[in-house]
């Protein structure tokens, strides 16, 4: 991980209108990262997790506080900064390998074709160029959609919510193989998650928000070694103490809970 | 495999057998009058007599010019009407409403207006027909459009795409089964269309000869002409069905 | 709240499949009985007729019976053998009528020979009792200055001609008496929307009844050029028909209708702007019908008697079906002819 900041927001309020009424969904939201970071932001749903993603990646804009990625204010989407949906979004009418290489332009077919093949073997698609969409199974298709991420070589990937459509047990490949991933590519990665125990497995920092408005509560660093280990005390420390921002009234409950474990 | 393809097909046949049952007793059995429901002998030696005097295959062709100019028309007016009110919310407020009026306007009201303004030659038959078309073909297309996922759409936002692009990439895709059923609605109608524009000066094809026969109590004619639009019909829907399910390799048993 | 929208989207079906099917069987056919009942005002009991004509609400074509109907005749001489009767105008004209017949759903037809004599052709049993006007005139307009002068000088231009109509016949008549080559001429086969395509100049000349010849002749936008006023062997005719079935069955309604046209001449030579006022359409107005209906003062055109010159016309009217292979075979015009119902009146 080197020092270069490569994501860095400052005082950044985002506003939406809805009815008439204006109601905030970010707040003053600080946060920088840097180059080659896995970094997991958790909270509920519609805290405006998903918005600061799309800001970031140049989606949806923004006009009080600064973004900037790679050191230049973010002013829309750029092939630096990949994006892996919920819905993985892939376009139904499109075989695999197009829809892979859906992002990557100005390159002669050739080159395409390679890159296309190699991001496909590394997410463990390699054979399924010519297959639809539709024929692959829900894993199978966020794999796709994070080779098509991947594709274009950017320096950032945006996650927001990736396994969230998945089966708890393929959750748990995917997270596997989404760590092996950034190991060999060594993208900077962003991944929204609302559960706690991807966002430890996953977060060399975790970042923690509340809802309406959404901020920034805690950033949590964490241990190469605790995190991997699911049933270990640290891990269940780190939980208990992000569990503590979500359910400020169930300081009993934990206490219960460490008797059953 | 092959007995499930035999059983599709005589399940389809059994409407017909119906019909023609329902046909042979009404004539054979009760007091239809011949002039208004002839026997279907009467019929099948009618059609005979046309395929043989070669009437019925000019006049077939002349309406199937006719329908095709006009059905081709319209589907190309159709789809891009289609489109840009389906991409733009501008653009929908704009002729959505005045489309929708003119719409359930009978085309027979609009025929004078037509005479005036394209005479009484081919091209006021050929804009009736794409009157008649047009609007299920662009119904269609819009809505299919409109249901475009707002999420492939931000992904051709996330790769920049321009917003031709977009639409050729996104919208129309997306779009390809809904303008498929706008297309069939519409060549069914195009054929009704053709008897009311063949009702303008015309001496020779399908619907006239329908029309001709009808004020001559030749129901026999009328029946053969009925007929052959039919089979006519039926074959040319199946064949937009081959030519989209070409078109759309990814969905694979929705187009039958 | 659900509960209401359920049942206030049941009541709206309801209302709607109610008004379908009431519209239905108000509209369908009586096809048993060729007379329905009916109370006059005097509380009997009166069998109903059912009259059809082409025309429309405002204008029915009924020539000598308009002014019977009109003046009460009809009515009067309907209730007097215990009839009345139940008059409907045909938009679509002979084809519909001839439809109508053939469902019996019609018992009385007033309409031109051609499609009386269709009908007959194709095996749907009426017959001719009586004439509501033996010459039906029509004629041919141009445009002024159009170096058009005689029907011969037709040949090389456009032509509209209803084909199968009336039109059809009086076209027949020019080509045979003023030696046109009728491969010379084009034929506009036009009837609903013949005035656009006469008046946008689509067409050179129009083919159509004389009132209507008169009327744009007044406009200023039309010159005539032959007519059967000029020229009676070319008119047509308008009959009274009636199925064979319910004529045989009910033989006093032909004999009443038949008087009633009788006044109805009787009174039009004494009062001829009456007659004039009765058969008027409201949209060409009155002097156009007083002008196109004032050739004869004696009107003997609304005589209605089935006589030689009226049988002339029939014969030759079934000889232009046939040679123009709009039916298949010979008409035999005294089996369509009834004088039986005209003796009884005298």
């Amino acid at each position: 991980m080197s020092n270069n900041e490569i994501v860095k927001v400052k005082h950044l309020n985002k506003e939406y209108v809805a009815d008439g009424k204006p109601f905030l969904v970010l707040k003053d939201i600080d946060l920088t990262i840097k180059e080659g970071e896995f970094v997991t932001i958790v909270g509920h749903s519609g805290c405006g997790k998903s918005t600061l993603l799309k800001i970031i990646c140049g989606l949806v804009d923004y006009s009080d506080g600064t973004v900037e990625r790679n050191g230049e204010k973010v002013k829309g989407p750029s092939p630096n900064c990949g994006m892996v949906f919920q819905d993985h979004r892939l376009l139904p009418w499109l075989k695999i390998k197009d829809n892979v290489g859906f992002g990557i332009k100005d390159l002669p077919k050739d080159q395409r074709d390679k890159l296309v093949r190699e991001h496909l073997e590394l997410v463990g698609l390699k054979g399924f160029e010519n297959s639809y969409p539709s024929q692959l199974s829900g894993g199978m298709s966020q794999r796709a959609a994070i080779a098509r991420g991947l594709a274009s070589d950017p320096k950032i990937l945006l996650l927001d919510e990736p396994f969230g459509a998945l089966d708890a047990l393929t959750r748990i490949q995917m997270q596997r193989e989404i760590l092996r991933i950034q190991k060999e590519k060594g993208t900077t990665m962003i991944m929204v998650t609302h559960d706690i125990d991807e966002a430890i497995f996953l977060g060399e920092r975790i970042i923690v928000m509340s809802a309406r408005p959404g901020e920034i509560k805690d950033i949590i660093t964490t241990d190469k070694f605790s995190r991997r280990n699911r049933g270990s005390a640290d891990f269940a420390a780190y939980k208990r103490k992000i569990y503590n921002f979500f359910f400020e009234d169930s300081a009993e409950l934990l206490e219960e809970a460490e008797f059953v474990i | 495999m092959k007995t499930k393809k035999i059983g599709i097909i005589v399940l389809g046949l059994i409407l017909p057998a119906a019909i023609l049952l329902l046909w042979y007793f009404s004539t054979n059995f009760t007091s239809t009058p011949e002039s208004i429901l002839p026997r279907i002998s009467t019929v099948g030696r009618k059609f005979r007599e046309m395929i043989q005097t070669g009437q019925l295959q000019e006049d077939l062709g002349i309406s199937l010019g006719r329908v095709l100019k006009g059905f081709v028309l319209a589907a190309l007016f159709g789809i891009l009407v289609g489109s840009i009110v389906g991409m733009s919310e501008t653009a929908k407020r704009i002729c959505l409403p005045t489309i929708t009026a003119i719409r359930q306007i009978p085309i027979i009201a609009w025929v004078p207006l037509i005479i005036l303004w394209c005479g009484i030659g081919e091209a006021s038959k050929v804009v009736i027909i794409v009157m008649a078309a047009f609007f299920p073909i662009m119904v269609n297309t819009m809505s299919g459009m409109i249901e475009t996922p707002k999420g492939y759409v931000e992904v051709a936002k996330l790769y920049k795409l321009s917003r031709l692009k977009t639409f050729t990439k996104v919208y129309l895709p997306h779009a390809l089964p809904n303008i498929l059923v706008g297309l069939k609605l519409g060549l069914g109608v195009s054929w009704m269309a053709v008897v009311a524009a063949e009702l303008i000066a015309s001496l020779s094809g399908i619907g006239y000869r329908m029309s001709n026969a009808r004020s001559l109590m030749q129901s026999d004619t009328v029946i053969v002409c009925m007929l052959v639009i039919g089979v006519v019909g039926i074959i040319m829907d199946k064949l937009i069905s081959i030519v989209f399910s070409l078109l759309t390799p990814w969905q694979k048993s929705n187009n039958k | 709240m659900k509960s209401y929208r359920k049942i206030v989207s049941l009541l709206l079906t309801g209302a709607l499949f109610v008004g379908a099917v009431g519209c239905g069987t108000g509209a369908s056919a009586n096809t048993n009985s060729s007379a329905k009942t009916d109370s006059s005002s005097d509380g009997k009991e009166l069998k109903t007729v059912r009259i059809g004509s082409p025309g429309n609400d405002d204008y029915p074509l009924l020539e000598s019976l308009k002014l019977a109907l009109d003046k009460g005749y009809l009515e009067e001489e309907l209730n007097a053998v215990g009839y009345t009767f139940e008059y409907t105008p045909f938009q679509e004209a002979g084809p519909a009528i001839n439809e109508a017949y053939a469902s019996k759903a019609l018992d009385v037809a007033i309409y031109g020979e051609l499609p009386a004599l269709t009908a007959f052709s194709n095996g749907v049993d009426t017959r001719v009792f009586g004439i509501a006007d033996n010459q039906m005139n029509a004629g041919v307009i141009v445009a002024p200055n159009s170096g058009i002068n005689t029907p011969k000088d037709l040949e090389g231009k456009k032509v509209i001609v209803g084909i199968g109509t009336n039109y059809h016949e009086y076209w027949q008549h020019l080509i045979e008496d003023e030696g046109i080559d009728p491969n010379k001429v084009e034929i506009v086969n036009v009837v609903s929307d013949a005035a656009s395509v006469f008046t946008t100049g689509e067409a050179d000349a129009w083919i159509t009844l004389y009132y209507n010849d008169i009327y744009y002749q007044n406009q200023g936008v039309a010159v005539d050029i032959a007519n059967s006023v000029d020229n009676p062997d070319h008119a047509g005719l308008w009959l009274a028909t009636g199925r064979q079935e319910y004529l045989a069955e009910n033989p006093d309604v032909p004999v009443a209708i038949l008087k009633a046209m009788k006044r109805s001449q009787e009174y039009t030579v004494e009062h001829p702007d009456e007659f004039f006022e009765a058969i008027a359409s409201p949209t060409l107005g009155l002097d156009v019908f007083k002008e196109a209906y004032s050739f004869d003062d004696t009107f003997s055109f609304l005589n209605y008697d089935i006589d030689s010159k009226v049988i002339e016309k029939l014969e030759y009217t079934a000889g232009f079906l046939k040679s123009n292979g709009f039916v298949s075979g010979d008409i035999d015009i005294n089996a369509f002819i009834d004088r039986s119902y005209i003796e009884k009146l005298n």
